[in-house]
């Protein structure tokens, strides 16, 4: 078996078309929670030959010439409050991201892609061709002074499971059964308080480079009366009791160790009080004030142990962890409902703030109800919807100055839909995905534009909110025959009796009334005669 | 009428509006089903008004289903004052509303004289009085109805399509082919329906000339030529004016027109429609909707061969069957040909079922709202609660509609044999 795995090596090497990395970011959370986040980085220079590249999504991305493609599936929040700036920010289900090669048949290249990318990952995405989910052909969210090529979606409904983990798994070289994939265990990352699946796909004249990420967010303490802090070792947190090894696809194999966010506004609660790990011996590690970087080499493996030298309570409070805070309600009220978003910046520095929100055709939006409180409005873009079409999409810039906040809010009304565009479970409600956030400490004029999207990770600092689920009137769902039927008598009974009336004649009135066996007898007598 | 007389209804009618204005019942009456649909909803118009100020079209979003010329009442303010102001914004619309009622109960207090002065009602001797005080009558009826004051607060459009059609009648009646064509354009401009009066408004113009002549004309075949060519010069006006402001497009009729018909938008209200088209199976919807809307048609001819020389009736009983059975109707347009009906009141001497219809009516009003807010506010109930009330209330129509046409034709025969009607109060 050696072997054979060592001469696919080396002909990988050989080749030196693909390359393969992959690394690990460790970072203990001030709540007693560990977030990790796996990135595989597979990159192909030769765009017809494959070593390791994964061929079918190669093939799709070809196919339906995309040239950038960013996939999330999430299950679970994000506590900004808690848990600060995200790793990789990513709204509650699914989205997908998409630029296109060239703008012709851009609906009909989305669509088979979707379909695509929904057999590929087993993800319900082809609804997003659908215009009653949120498909926007926009270049709102791009920044990208509405580039044509652009796509953007979002399931919020969407459920994340094991189902989706598999098919991610085969698009790695190392299938998981090597190197930092065997700590893919599908039963905790499942077990989680966060988790997220990233596909990031981008096609240059460099040939084509993927990113495959898996964020979780584990909890420590689950099940644990006493809140402190207590050691833990890395292959108990993923139920992992082989040795770690380095994958011999992967050039390199890392795990970075992150301690910053336990420090908090400079100050760190546990400066005095020695948080460490064991390092394992023969590898290699370089250090920075709170990043520690191991390289994994063959044959070594990797056992990390985490120790907290004293025992240290977990903080009840958690002072800001991020430059704003945004919340989002619906007012809930039957037809007529209010949507705002309150957006509040906790520095002590003047921010923008950009917003971007998509309301779906069905909740009809009046736009002539939006209003904007504090804050200095840079600019509104509008696009407004079509029924059964496009949603309607906003998207506004705001100058906050220093601890201030601004309250976006608009009526929509909750629209009466036919009994097939409900969903089988009606009575649950529509949802209203996520709306999209970023800052900027850039205030002049000039700097409206930033793309939310490249590059997908940290340079941007992107904030999804709360989906939201939002219930609408239901008609009875077993009565179509019934209606058909009674609506039905209504017209047929007004054409009856008009028709009846129209047609009468008055004069047998006039004749005294006979019961029936009395006329047929005078009929008789009449003939007879 | 006279002029103190006038005035105090005038006074009393505004002051009853202008209050309920105030206590900001339109915010409430404006929210309710029973005066406002999609094709009527001053919100829409607002948002409309709103996204033309923005610089857009105000059928780009597909909120706003009205033709464009119902802006233009409430963008004209903004001619004079370009800053948006409490004046433009609250209360010329308001005020607008009120006066159009005004203008409203005036048509009908001059159709109430003519129909007197004509005598082209029915002629029942001992009702002689009653058509008299109908100049009174029916204004009073217009102005002090609770539903119609409850429309004219909810600033429900459908005031612009009565104003139209009572205006088709006035000038009929008063033998002015071009405004009378006018109201009727307008009538069909707004909402595809009218178009059904048509062929009554032709008999009603050969039934003025009866008048007029004292005898039976005989088909006027200059009449039947100038009603049609009028009513298309008007309407090629109306949409040509359409067609220029919305910066020349026709982009509108979409919205404004083959929306509506095709009941895209499913809000409940008192038709026939909504709930029918929310449950019906996808392949047989286009059937339906031709039915629906092709079925009023079927009653032109037949009204016409009955009722020959009474145009007038025809006329009323039309706008009832479309009322009734458009996709989108009010309360506005149900009490607006009650309010006609007042002018054939003397005919309930030969009604069968005119208690049952009052009571099954009142009824249904007053469960429909609540059953409503049960469905879509409490949840304690579902769409069939309100969708059965609506058929009850429907029902009671239709009765009302066939109640008249059988009482118009027990009279005529009556006339034809000379039998000497008494009104109940005589009779007793």
């Amino acid at each position: 078996m050696k072997v054979v795995i060592f001469a696919i090596l080396f002909l990988a090497v050989l080749s030196r078309c693909d390359r393969f990395d992959e690394n690990l970011i460790i970072q203990p959370l001030l709540d007693g929670k560990l977030a990790s986040e796996f990135r595989f980085i597979t990159t192909a220079q030769n765009k017809d030959h494959f070593v390791v590249f994964p061929r079918t999504l190669a093939h799709v991305m070809e196919k339906f010439n995309v040239r950038e493609m960013h996939l999330s599936l999430t299950q679970g929040r994000w506590r900004y409050d808690k848990w600060g700036e995200p790793l990789s920010p990513t709204p509650v289900g699914a989205e997908l991201i998409a630029l296109f090669h060239n703008s012709h048949n851009i609906t009909d290249q989305w669509k088979g892609l979707v379909h695509a990318l929904s057999g590929l990952l087993c993800a319900s995405l082809n609804f997003l061709d659908t215009t009653t989910q949120s498909t926007y052909a926009s270049g709102v969210v791009s920044g990208l002074s509405s580039d044509p090529n652009f796509r953007y979606g979002t399931l919020s409904h969407e459920t994340v499971c094991t189902e989706n983990l598999t098919p991610f798994k085969k698009l790695l070289p190392s299938r998981a059964k090597c190197g930092l994939g065997t700590l893919l265990s599908s039963i905790k990352m499942y077990d989680s308080q966060f988790h997220s699946i990233g596909v990031h796909f981008e096609s240059s004249e460099r040939g084509y480079e993927l990113m495959q990420t898996i964020t979780v967010v584990s909890d420590l303490l689950y099940g644990r009366t006493n809140r402190v802090f207590t050691d833990f070792e890395l292959s108990r947190v993923f139920d992992q009791h082989q040795p770690i090894l380095k994958c011999p696809f992967a050039v390199n194999t890392s795990v970075l160790i992150d301690t910053s966010r336990l420090e908090v506004e400079g100050v760190n609660p546990f400066a005095d009080k020695q948080i460490g790990f064991v390092k394992p011996n023969n590898i290699a590690e370089t250090s920075g004030r709170h990043e520690h970087l191991i390289n994994l080499v063959p044959g070594t493996p990797l056992s990390l142990k985490f120790q907290f030298n004293e025992k240290v309570n977990i903080p009840s409070e958690y002072p800001a962890q991020i430059p704003i805070i945004a919340t989002r309600h619906e007012s809930n009220t039957p037809i007529t409902a209010e949507l705002s978003l309150n957006v509040e910046n906790t520095l002590d520095t003047q921010i923008v703030v950009h917003y971007y929100d998509a309301i779906p055709w069905y909740f009809r939006m009046y736009w002539h109800t939006l209003t904007v409180v504090g804050g200095k409005v840079k600019y509104i873009n509008r696009r407004t919807a079509r029924e059964r079409q496009r949603p309607a999409e906003l998207e506004m810039a705001v100058l906050l100055g220093p601890r201030e906040n601004f309250t976006v809010s608009f009526n929509f009304d909750k629209v009466f839909l036919k009994y097939t565009e409900h969903s089988p479970d009606a009575n649950r409600g529509f949802d209203l995905s996520s709306s999209v956030l970023y800052y900027t400490f850039n205030t002049s004029d000039n700097a409206t534009t930033i793309p939310l999207h490249f590059p997908p990770h940290r340079d941007i600092n992107r904030i999804y909110t709360d989906s939201l689920l939002v219930s609408l009137p239901t008609p009875d769902f077993s009565m179509p025959y019934n209606v058909i039927t009674l609506s039905s008598t209504i017209l047929a009974l007004f054409f009856g009796s008009m028709f009846n009336a129209l047609v009468r004649r008055f004069n047998e009135e006039l004749l005294p009334k006979q019961g029936l066996l009395a006329r047929i007898f005078q009929k008789l007598k009449s003939k007879k005669s | 009428m006279s002029k103190t007389r006038w005035l105090l209804l005038g006074a009393l009618a505004v002051s009853i509006r202008v209050t309920l204005f105030a206590l900001e019942f339109d915010k409430t009456f404006s929210n309710m089903v029973e005066f406002t649909t999609p094709t009527t909803s001053f919100k829409r118009l607002k948002e409309a008004l709103h996204l033309t100020d923005l610089g857009m079209s105000p059928y780009s979003s597909s909120v706003f289903i009205q033709p464009p010329l119902t802006l233009l009442p409430f963008s004209l303010p903004k001619v004079y004052a370009p800053s948006q102001t409490y004046i433009t914004e609250q209360l010329w619309p308001r005020a607008l509303f009120i006066l159009l009622d005004l203008l409203m109960a005036y048509l009908l207090c001059r159709i109430g004289a003519l129909t007197y002065k004509l005598k082209i009602l029915d002629r029942i001797p001992t009702a002689e009085s009653y058509y008299k005080n109908l100049q009174t009558l029916l204004p009073a009826v217009y102005l002090f109805n609770p539903v119609l004051i409850a429309s004219c607060v909810s600033m429900s459009t459908v005031i612009f399509n009565n104003l139209a059609i009572a205006i088709m009648i006035y000038y009929a009646l008063r033998n002015n082919v071009i405004l009378s064509t006018l109201g009727l354009s307008l009538a069909c401009y707004l909402t595809v329906y009218p178009l059904v009066l048509l062929i009554p408004l032709i008999v009603m113009f050969h039934q003025i000339a009866d008048v007029h002549a004292g005898k039976n004309v005989g088909v006027n075949k200059s009449i039947i030529v100038k009603v049609i060519l009028w009513s298309v010069i008007w309407q090629g006006l109306l949409q040509y004016m359409s067609f220029t402001i919305m910066g020349r497009s026709w982009e509108f009729l979409q919205q404004a027109y083959v929306y509506a018909l095709s009941v895209a938008d499913l809000t409940p209200n008192w038709g026939n429609f909504w709930y029918f088209f929310i449950e019906v199976f996808d392949h047989f919807r286009q059937f339906f909707l031709l039915m629906f809307n092709i079925h009023m048609l079927s009653y032109i001819a037949p009204l016409c061969i009955r009722f020959r020389r009474d145009g007038l009736f025809i006329s009323v009983i039309m706008i009832a069957i479309t009322s009734l059975f458009k996709a989108y109707p009010t309360f506005g347009d149900f009490f607006f040909y009650i309010t006609l009906f007042a002018m054939y009141i003397p005919l309930s001497v030969h009604m069968r079922y005119g208690f049952s219809i009052v009571v099954l009516m009142l009824f249904t009003m007053l469960v429909g709202p609540a059953f409503f807010i049960a469905w879509v506010q409490k949840g304690t109930g579902n769409a069939n609660f309100f969708y059965f009330v609506t058929l009850a209330f429907l029902m009671s129509q239709v009765l009302l509609i066939v109640e008249f046409v059988f009482a118009k034709l027990k009279h005529n025969y009556n006339l034809k044999k000379g039998v000497v009607e008494v009104t109940k109060e005589h009779s007793e």
